[in-house]
């Protein structure tokens, strides 16, 4: 198992504390990447699906819980304290492209950057615009918008900008958060396509964060959907969308806006979306979902309930299953 | 049946540093009485333009508009009495609620004013139930702690719930929705626009709902504009263009969309809008169009009528083939 | 098509140069910030050529032409003459020398410290750096640049250079707030949160990212400023500090003229006029700096 992971994430947990209160963002998460796979996490806002995006990349470490790279390497640490080899195996992309591109400067400026921090040696400055040449064509721009200011250049462009600066440091794994979430349909498409064809180009592993599941249902390996801090479902993407077996994994998939009737019939159909997303600040006691669950039962309110395996590989987490 | 508001020939221009921004170059569209319809468009297509057009609120320089008719429950809107006829029968509903609602005023206060400027002179326990009752139609949960909240304390579902309740609690024939349910969560929006459908249909009113989101277009409407760089390139009845879709945008447009089938998405449209400095002479979506031919580049295609139902498309090669059949 | 034009288009042009043409197109527009710019260009030139302009230099020191006193404005005297004969207009112009040297002598000091400190306190918040220097800031502000200067100039020696000093004194405060409060928005932004997750040192990070996205800002905060200064300048030299007779300068000019109102109005009120256009200009100028520098817009 260890062997062919590249994250492996055991009872993760993350609390931040507000003025009102701690607020769990994740409470007690579970799940491997392998390598080589898109790995999708999907979840409602205040699920805590960008918190764990951060935990891996650094942003802050966890409250509690490990994570573990490649079988060995402890990274459940925040990025000031890992090393230089791991800030460069583990890259991300962020969803606004508009704010994580530095607009005072040029594209090939901002390519520059991680060439230089990552090489492993001196570079010439020959050396140097090749290797950022190189990136850019890589995600299928042309050399032109190297001296193009992200002003200059639309949406969908200025996330591969992100994508090759990713890329640029030659990295194992990327959190992509949200990738495609403030792109339009069309443009979308192309983004998501690219981003396949690159992981399988250069044996990367995903994992995609992202609140579509249409997107998921295209592009990802495995999933695992998160409500109020918990993973509630965790399977194959196949096995999964055929068969979803947590009460709020229906409802998020009957909620689906489809375009044609034949979408229409996948949906579970005996499930409606009903109440709100509670805060993450008060969150409901035993599993998180019985206000709004359609088959709650007692124990629901008092006990959370365990992940269980319901078929090979696919784990829920319901008391009703 | 009448026609709540109709546009004809509208067209929009922006004076820029590059030159000028030919955004709408002449557009066209109706809504009827009790017809819910759908603008779907992508970021750029002016979109936002047409629905400011619409409401009267599209008048600061640098934008230069040109219309033939822009009329609101038959009365144009190019004057002071115009405008006010508009304000009497549109209600909005934004993209974002947390900025449509006055952060410093408490929920009651904000539908008071609505409520006083409607029904003047009303005792103010008829204007409390009043407003109990409007929040009891968007299915609000605890209506009486609502109206004593301020927007900050609610909720992105149940911001937009309170917008909802009170674009209806005024006595309006026409409801402009932009991008209504974009900021919400999946869950949420499926219940949002759920109640938008069944309160537009209860209460007989006009809606035109702006969108980017096809599937939510598709759930509640019943005729279904596609708009591309500023002008329609299709019309019909939104079951029509969703399953059989005549443009080679629209069509695009729906095969990128990822569907739950899952079979792979395709690569989208390659390309981008065109400037609108010296656009194309011809159709705006030539450069990116799979079916282009060269009087595509020379000449605008223009919406000409499909079939014998309500249909219409501005492409040529559509065009030929339906003549063709 | 249009996307192999501007890729063309790209290679040709320095992206710099279109960015900077686009923003004067922008500024352009604006008839206020036009108005601005060729009032500071005017107050540069008569700065710089004041001797040479000014129809009776002579007039800026110990000189009488008691046969010429108190003449009203006419073409040979533009702003009439004062109380010894000399030529109003030409000291104004004169006059204009010790102001602007008193605002490039406050913006020389202040800006570099203020910033810097800004810069430091900014990257390092919540830490006891930005507490120290917060709380510093904070003591500095309080005390009204007006009081602290004239402390520096009595305790020192009255002249235009201390004065400066001592408005230097309290005016660095506030680029040390402007500079923080950006860093602190700064710091949210995706592209920092990056260079730091990248391990990206961090004079790099302020130095490379963020200073590029500050200048704007203290660009226009400087340009309104010189107008305060000037200001505040004149104010100084209106109570007696700074430039000392018989060398003019437009606060001590509108001072010695009050004692003649209301006949002889011209000697106060037509440098008090000349501040006032000042003030506006550079106001005028960097509200127009305001519009054109922020990249975010459109």
């Amino acid at each position: 198992m260890s062997q062919n992971s590249m994250i492996e994430v055991k009872e993760l947990r993350k609390e931040f504390k507000t003025k009102f209160g701690t607020l769990i963002a994740v409470d007690g998460v579970n799940f491997t990447i392998q390598k080589g796979e898109i790995f999708g996490l999907v979840g409602e806002s205040g699920s805590g699906k960008s918190t764990i995006g951060s935990m891996l990349v650094g942003t802050y470490g966890p409250t509690a819980g490990t994570v573990t790279f490649q079988g060995d390497t402890d990274i459940s640490i925040p990025a000031k304290r890992r090393s230089a080899q791991l800030k460069q195996e583990i890259q991300l992309v962020f969803q606004d492209p508009g704010s994580s591109l530095n607009p005072r400067k040029t594209v090939r400026q901002i390519l520059t950057v991680p060439v230089k921090q990552f090489a492993e040696k001196r570079l010439s400055g020959q050396e140097m615009e090749q290797r950022v040449q190189d990136a850019l064509l890589q995600v299928g721009l042309p050399i032109g918008y190297l001296d193009k200011y992200p002003r200059a250049i639309g949406g969908g462009e200025k996330q591969l900008v992100c994508v090759a600066r990713a890329l640029a440091a030659h990295p194992k794994f990327i959190v992509l958060d949200e990738p495609t979430s403030a792109l339009d349909v069309s443009i979308q498409a192309k983004v998501t396509n690219k981003l396949r064809q690159l992981q399988q180009k250069n044996d990367l592993s995903y994992l995609f964060i992202t609140h579509n599941m249409c997107l998921v249902r295209n592009i990802c390996d495995r999933l695992a959907v998160m409500y109020l801090g918990n993973i509630c479902e965790y399977a194959d993407t196949a096995e999964f969308f055929t068969n979803p077996k947590h009460p709020y994994t229906q409802m998020l998939l009957a909620s689906i806006p489809v375009l044609s009737d034949e979408e229409e019939a996948l949906k579970p159909q005996k499930i409606k979306s009903v109440g709100e997303i509670p805060s993450p600040l008060h969150k409901p006691s035993g599993c998180p979902f019985h206000p709004r669950c359609p088959f709650k039962k007692s124990v629901c309110e008092q006990e959370t309930p365990q992940m269980r395996e319901v078929s090979p590989g696919h784990f829920a987490c319901c008391h009703c299953i | 049946m009448a026609e709540i508001l109709k546009i004809e020939n509208l067209s929009v221009q922006y004076q820029v540093y590059e030159g000028v921004l030919e955004v709408i170059p002449g557009l066209s569209l109706h809504v009827r009485e009790g017809e819910r319809v759908g603008l779907i468009g992508e970021t750029g297509c002016g979109k936002t333009t047409v629905l400011k057009a619409a409401a009267a609120v599209l008048h600061c320089p640098p934008a230069k508009m040109q219309v033939d008719t822009i009329e609101v429950c038959g009365m144009a809107t190019n004057s002071r009495a115009g405008v006010k006829n508009v304000r009497k029968n549109v209600s909005m509903i934004f993209q974002d609620p947390s900025t449509a609602l006055n952060p410093t005023l408490k929920i009651s206060t904000q539908m008071m004013d609505i409520l006083k400027s409607q029904f003047p002179k009303l005792s103010r326990a008829s204007y409390t139930e009043k407003m109990m009752d409007a929040l009891r139609s968007v299915s609000m949960p605890a209506p009486e702690r609502v109206l004593d909240s301020y927007p900050i304390q609610l909720s992105g579902g149940m911001r937009q719930r309170v917008c909802i309740s009170m674009a209806l609690m005024k006595d309006t024939r026409l409801i402009i929705a932009d991008e209504p349910t974009t900021a919400l969560d999946v869950t949420i929006e499926e219940q949002i626009l759920e109640l938008l459908d069944h309160l537009v249909q209860e209460k007989k009113k006009s809606l035109i709902i702006v969108s980017h989101a096809l599937g939510a277009i598709r759930k509640i409407t019943d005729y279904v504009y596609v708009m591309y760089a500023g002008n329609i390139v299709e019309y019909g009845t939104t079951r029509e263009v969703f399953q059989s879709p005549l443009h080679p945008y629209t069509d695009g447009l729906l095969a990128a969309t990822p569907k739950l089938t899952g079979d792979g998405i395709a690569d989208g449209i390659a390309g981008d809008i065109p400037r609108y400095i010296n656009p194309p002479k011809g159709c705006r979506f030539a450069d990116r169009c799979p079916r282009a031919s060269a009087q595509c580049r020379e000449q605008a295609p223009t919406l000409q009528p499909i079939g014998s139902g309500e249909r219409l498309v501005a492409c040529f090669a559509a065009q030929k083939e339906a003549k063709a059949l | 098509m249009a996307k192999t034009h501007s890729t063309l288009e790209a290679q040709q042009y320095h992206p710099k140069l279109e960015m900077l043409k686009r923003s004067w197109y922008k500024f352009s527009k604006n008839p206020m910030s036009m108005i601005g710019l060729i009032i500071v260009v005017l107050v540069f030139c008569v700065t710089a050529f004041c001797n040479v302009i000014a129809p009776f230099a002579e007039d800026a020191g110990i000189i009488t032409h008691m046969s010429e006193a108190f003449q009203g404005p006419s073409l040979k005297h533009l702003c009439g003459t004062d109380d010894y004969g000399r030529d109003v207009f030409s000291r104004m112009l004169i006059g204009f020398r010790p102001s602007m040297g008193i605002a490039a002598i406050v913006l020389l000091i202040s800006v570099p410290l203020g910033v810097f400190l800004g810069l430091l306190a900014g990257y390092y918040q919540g830490t006891l750096v930005d507490t120290v220097i917060t709380r510093i800031t904070e003591l500095f502000m309080s005390v009204p640049p007006l009081i602290l200067a004239m402390v520096v100039c009595c305790m020192f020696t009255n002249n235009y250079v201390f004065c400066a000093l001592g408005i230097a004194v309290a005016w660095w405060p506030w680029y040390t707030r402007i500079t923080y409060n950006l860093v602190v928005s700064l710091t949210n932004e995706l592209y920092i949160t990056y260079t730091e997750l990248s391990g990206i040192g961090m004079l790099r990070i302020i130095f490379s990212e963020m200073l590029p996205n500050l200048v704007s800002s203290i660009i226009t905060k400087m340009t309104l400023d010189t107008g305060s200064i000037i200001l505040t300048a004149s104010s100084m030299s209106y109570v007696g500090l700074g430039v000392q007779p018989p060398t003019p300068s437009l606060g001590s000019m509108v001072s010695d003229g009050v004692s003649y109102l209301p006949e002889y109005w011209w000697l106060s009120v037509m440098p008090a006029v000349a501040v006032i256009v000042i003030v506006m200009g550079f106001n005028l100028l960097g509200d127009g700096l305001t519009d054109v520098l922020s990249v975010e817009e459109k």
